[in-house]
This record gives C-alpha cells, structure tokens and sequence, in this order.
C-alpha cells in the first residue's frame, strides 16, 4: 500500500501577512502548493484602499500641503503667464477658480477614490508582469490567479511604505517618500534626476526583492535570475516613465 | 533553522515597529506650521522720481477760429487745408452786393440829412433878421404885442429845427459808417501768420455771421511752430501739478521718439463742469493740463500723446519694491472685531461683522500699510510710512532702517502673511525689473 503524503502545513492569514515581510519564500512556496485563496490578494487590496483613504485624507488636511499645492498651481499659471499664453487678469481667475475646485475637501475624495482603484490595479497588473516575464523569459506556465495572490502578498509591502511615506510626509510639512529625494532640497517634478532620485524608494526595492522571490517560487527557478527579470522590468517601467515626463515637459515649454 | 527564521522575523518587526512608533510620535508632537514661499530684497537708498501719466492730445499754443461777422455767400476761397498764410493775407471774400446797396443808400441818407440841415440854417437865418427887425419896430412902439411874438416864436422854432437836422446828419453818419463797416467784414484777412489747419466751408456755401449767433466756423488757423501737449489729470493728481514741471511724451506717431515738454498751465476748474448732461456726473474727474513741447517737430494737431510729468523727486532716499507695501489691521483693533488683511494694491478690504459693543461698534478699523521684514525664518509684521512712489518702488520715510531684508514677493504670499508666520526664500522673479539707484 503506497504511503500517502501529509498535507501540506497552512499558516493563519495574518500570518501570511506578516511573514511576507520577513520570511516570503516560505509564504509563496505555502502559496504555489496551496489551493487558490482569494484571501491572500483581496485583504491586501483592501488594506491597500484603506491605507490609501486614510492618507488622503489625513495628507489633505495638512495646511502645509495644501500651501504647497496652490503654490505650485500659482507657479503653472505665473508660467504661463511670462510665456504670453495669459495675461495676468486670466492667470489671477484660474488661481481662484483651481483654489476653489482643488480645496481639501475635494482632494481628500479624489485622492481616496484614487488610492482605492490604484490598489486593485496595481495588484493585477503586477501579476500580469510576473505571468508573462514567466511565460516568455522563463518559459514556465502558472496560474494568473496565483501570480495575483503573489503580488496581493507583496503589495504589504506597499501598504508599509505608503505608511511610512504619509508619517514623513506629516513631519516635514511637504509630500515626501522614503527615497532618495529626501536629500533634494528644492524638489523639481520636472528634473529628470529629481524624478530618478524619487523613484529610488527603499520599500520600491523591497517590493521588487519580494515579487522576485514569488516569481522565483512559482516559476520554480533560482531567485538571481527571477530578480533579474524584475528589477529590469521596474527600471525599463521608471526610465519610460521619467522620459515620457521629460519630453511632455519640454513640448509644455516649447508650446 | 526555525530558531534563525524566527531571530530575523523578531529582528525585522522590531526595526519596522520602532520606526513607525517614532515616526508617529514625531507627527503628533511636532508643531507644524504653513511655510510660505517668499522673495525678499533689502531696504536700499534710491533716487526716486514720481510720475504721473496721462494721455491727451497734441494742439497749437495759438490759433484762431475764423468766423464771418457778416452772413452771406462765400465768393472767393483762395487756401486750401494746410496751406501757409501770413497776416494780411485773403482768407475769405463774401459777396458785398447787399452790403455796398445799404452802405449806397445810407450814404444818400447822410447826404440828404446834410441838405436838409443847411436848409434849417438858412431858414434860421431869415428868421433871426425877421425877428430883430420886428424887435426894433416892437421897441419903438410901432408894431403890436401879438405880430412881434409871432416871429419871435418862429425865430425859435427855426432854431429848434436846425438843432434837429444836426442831429439827424450826425444819425445818417453813423448809419453810413455801419454800412460801410459791414460792407468791410465781407472781406477777411489773416489775423495772424501760420497754417490752415482746418477748413470747414465751400466756395459757394452761406455762412452766418456772429452778430447774433455763434457764426458759421469756417476755417482754423494755427500755429504750428509752437505745439502743446493737452492731458487729463485725475483730480487725485493735479494737485501735485505746478507750472514749470518737465514731461517726458511719447507720441504715437514717433513710437522711436521721445520729447521733452515743460508744464505751462494747469486748468482751474474740471473738464465738463458746469455742463447738465446726466452722463457727466458718472464720468472721471478731469483736469486740462498744458505741456509745451520743446522740440520742433512736424506735429499735427490731434495726435495723441501720452506724458510722464515729473512732480516730485527724492534723492538718496530709503526705498521698498511696491509689492512689498500692504495693509493690515492693527492688532489691538482685531480684539475688538474679527477681520482679514487686504492687499493694499488690490484695493478691497474683506471685514467679518464686529462683536465689539458701545462707541467702539461705530468705529470702523483703520487699515495700516505695513512691511514684512524677515526675522530668520519667520517674518515681522512693521508699520511703515511712505512717502513718493515710482513705477517700482516706494520711499520709507518711517519704520524701516537700510540693509534690513524684507519680504518683496509674490504678493499672493504677501497676501497670505501674517505677522509671525514662517517663510522659506523662494527664487526670485525671473523677469522683474529694477531700476538702479
């Protein structure tokens, strides 16, 4: 009589969420072997929408930011001005109208509408990188569903960092993230290297380090070579990113 | 192996866990503030020079307007717009035919008047030998009481009547000088040397003289060697006007030009007074202001002008960008009532309803022009006293003292500043302009 398997050990959930940070192989391989839990992409996701309204909301009531933004709208406008597209009496009405539409109430409701639609896309689409780097640069085929709860895994991560970005953002009175930008006195979105320096974010790379160690266990390859796939895809995705930003800025000047 | 898994898994919660505590305690007790972004310049000593600008038009210092004192048709128009005449010269010729027939028939008048007074002198004559005749016969007792008055009456009555053809010859004369002076004005000349300006009437055309009415204008003639610039002045301005003033013009044809022209008059009363029509008490409140423009220049009068008159200057004087000066209420009246400040350029003033009760309710806060000097990074709210401005900046006469840093833009950050507030230096403007001391 053949001597049946022990059924694989399952961890609680909350375990699952919590072990991402510290021990992920150990929560994908329980991933890869497990039956499909929709559980596992679908709290993150959830979290992710709550972490993000809250911040929103709390982000939109700082005076200080909300300084910051009718000063940056000043700015477009004064620019527009010096460029002869206004005149001062139109630029001064758009001021007005732009405080009056972009006040803290409006933002809050569009920024938590934005954070919850943001974290259930950016769930999907990660697991739509990770199925296709497998199937055309590994040649392995797995399930889209168990990509998704790799990157709804992952996503904790993000979920940390969006934390983490709204308690700095708190202390220093201005839109930060734990990144390179933080040693950027005068931050310009349109400096390509501002926006490169932005983009290196400490929680960016240990979600990249995560989703590799997911895709390495469900693609069933060595973790070097899933990271490679990653990281290359997330650079290519930034240097396309800032480089689109780039080129809309200078057509914005030359106009 | 678990012991390992379970050491990192301590560790790495541990280190999140610290972080995010400190992170939140950081946010609930650090004290956050509005920075705002603001330029700034020091309190620097310039020459300063007050403008006012008006526009107006260019005009001749003298010209005439030509008018018939006498009505009739015009028979002889020897100018044409823009031609050069000298004193003396025919401007005009209206037919004289009506004019010479009454300066004829009051000639005839006066020559008649002339007859019928040497008639009276001879019948005078007679009577004056008639009556001392009698006289003699009436002294010797040879004639009657009644025969002697009747000639001595008619010796009267011929002296009465030569009296009165006297002065219906003298009547005549002047009927006949009229006649003649009317027969005269048919003919104008130039009262003056210059240029035909302006000729408003045809060879053939009647024209209606000024006896009783405004007359017909038929021409104007100016000259053009002397021009003047004619502006509006707002009654704000004219009182820092004075004869003697330089002017600097820019005139629209001679865009590449610019003129120098001296204030010579300076209107008393406002343009419009006194008129009744009901769209004037709406209109601005002018005043004419003459400028004498130095060069020579082939003006014409209508051009348009526009003048930068200099009224008053301040030499080596302390001087603030203007968009640094704004008003604010004081802040013992803000006890009393609860008010925003204002932007002093922007000209209106936001007020909440007061609580203050008693006389204090009546009064209305006065707003003070102040200064926002920086003080590190934050910024103190200094009443100021301003004197002159130009274009760009004001005169400090009181609360500021040279080479102390203030806050010079923008003035949406102006707008927003309050006394105490904290400020970070932004770039300054790009393009903003600053004249040198």
């Amino acid at each position: 009589m053949p001597a049946t398997l022990p059924p694989p050990p399952t961890t609680s959930l909350a375990a699952r969420l919590l072990n991402v940070f510290a021990t992920p192989g150990e929560v994908f391989e329980e991933v890869r072997i497990s039956p499909v839990n929709h559980a596992n992409w679908l709290v993150p996701v959830l979290l992710a929408a709550i972490v993000g309204a809250i911040s929103a909301v709390i982000i939109f009531s700082q005076p200080a930011i909300l300084q910051q933004i009718h000063e940056q709208q000043a700015k477009m406008f004064d620019q527009s001005v010096k460029a002869g597209k206004m005149t001062q009496a139109d630029a001064d009405k758009a001021v007005a109208m732009a405080e009056k539409f972009s006040g803290p109430t409006v933002l809050k409701i569009s920024g938590s509408v934005a954070a919850v639609f943001g974290s259930c896309a950016r769930v999907f689409w990660w697991a739509l990188v990770l199925w296709l780097l497998g199937l055309w640069f590994l040649k392995v085929k797995f399930s889209y569903l168990k990509a998704v709860e790799v990157a709804g895994l992952a996503s904790m991560i993000t979920i940390l960092g969006g934390i983490v970005a709204l308690l700095l953002t708190v202390n220093f009175g201005k839109e930060t993230s734990p990144s390179l930008a933080l040693a950027v006195n005068d931050f310009n979105p349109k400096n390509p290297l501002h926006l490169l320096f932005a983009a290196a974010n400490l929680f960016s790379f240990w979600t990249i380090g995560v989703m590799s160690v997911g895709l390495a266990r469900l693609a069933g390859v060595r973790f070097p070579r899933a990271m490679v796939l990653v990281a290359g895809y997330w650079l290519a995705l930034q240097f396309f990113l800032i480089s689109v930003g780039a080129v809309a800025g200078n057509l914005v000047s030359i106009k | 192996m678990a012991k390992n898994k379970n050491g990192r898994k301590l560790v790495i919660f541990t280190v999140i866990g610290v972080a995010l505590v400190a992170l939140t305690l950081t946010a609930i007790f650090k004290k956050k503030e509005v920075i705002i972004t603001v330029q700034t310049e020091k309190v620097a000593r310039r020459n300063l020079t007050e403008l006012v600008v008006a526009n107006g038009k260019i005009q001749p210092v003298t010209q005439v307007v030509i008018s018939p004192e006498v009505a009739g048709e015009i028979t002889a128009l020897p100018v044409k717009e823009g031609d050069q005449v000298k004193k003396g010269d025919l401007l005009v010729q209206i037919k004289p035919d009506n004019y010479q027939a009454s300066r004829n028939s009051a000639e005839a008048s006066y020559k008649s008047a002339i007859a019928g007074k040497g008639l009276a002198q001879a019948q005078l004559e007679k009577a004056e030998a008639e009556f001392k005749r009698n006289q003699e016969l009436f002294n010797n007792k040879l004639e009657s009481d009644s025969v002697f008055l009747e000639f001595k009456t008619a010796y009267e009555v011929a002296k009465l009547q030569l009296e009165n053809s006297i002065h219906q010859a003298d009547q005549a004369k002047f009927g006949l000088d009229k006649a003649a002076d009317d027969l005269s004005k048919t003919t104008i000349l130039a009262p003056m040397d210059g240029t035909v300006s302006r000729l408003k009437s045809q060879l053939g055309e009647r024209v209606l003289g000024t006896s009783f009415n405004m007359g017909t204008e038929i021409m104007t003639i100016a000259d053009l060697t002397e021009m003047e610039a004619r502006v509006d002045i707002g009654e704000m301005d004219v009182v820092l006007m004075k004869p003697g003033q330089i002017a600097h013009l820019e005139v629209d044809a001679f865009k590449d030009r610019k003129f120098i022209g001296t204030v010579t008059d300076i209107a008393n009363s406002a343009k419009g007074l006194g008129q009744l029509s009901s769209a004037s008490s709406q209109d601005a409140t002018k005043f004419e202001v003459r400028i004498r423009i130095q060069e020579k220049e082939v003006f014409r009068p209508g051009m348009s002008v526009n003048a930068e008159i200099e009224t008053r200057s301040r030499t080596n004087v302390l001087c603030v960008p203007i968009a640094s000066v704004t008003t604010r209420i004081p802040k013992d009246n803000k006890t009393n009532s609860a008010s925003a400040g204002t932007n002093s350029l922007a000209g209106s003033t936001n007020r909440s309803a007061g609580t203050a009760s008693g006389s204090k309710a009546d009064k209305k806060p006065k707003d003070v022009e102040v200064v926002f000097a920086v003080e590190g990074d934050h910024v103190k709210m200094v009443p100021v006293k301003r004197g002159i401005g130009d274009d760009n900046y004001y005169e400090v006469v009181e609360g500021l003292q040279e080479g102390q840093e203030i806050v010079s833009g923008n003035f949406r950050a102006i707008r927003d500043l309050e006394d105490g507030k904290k400020i970070v230096k932004g770039k300054p403007a790009e393009d903003s302009e600053k004249k040198t001391p």
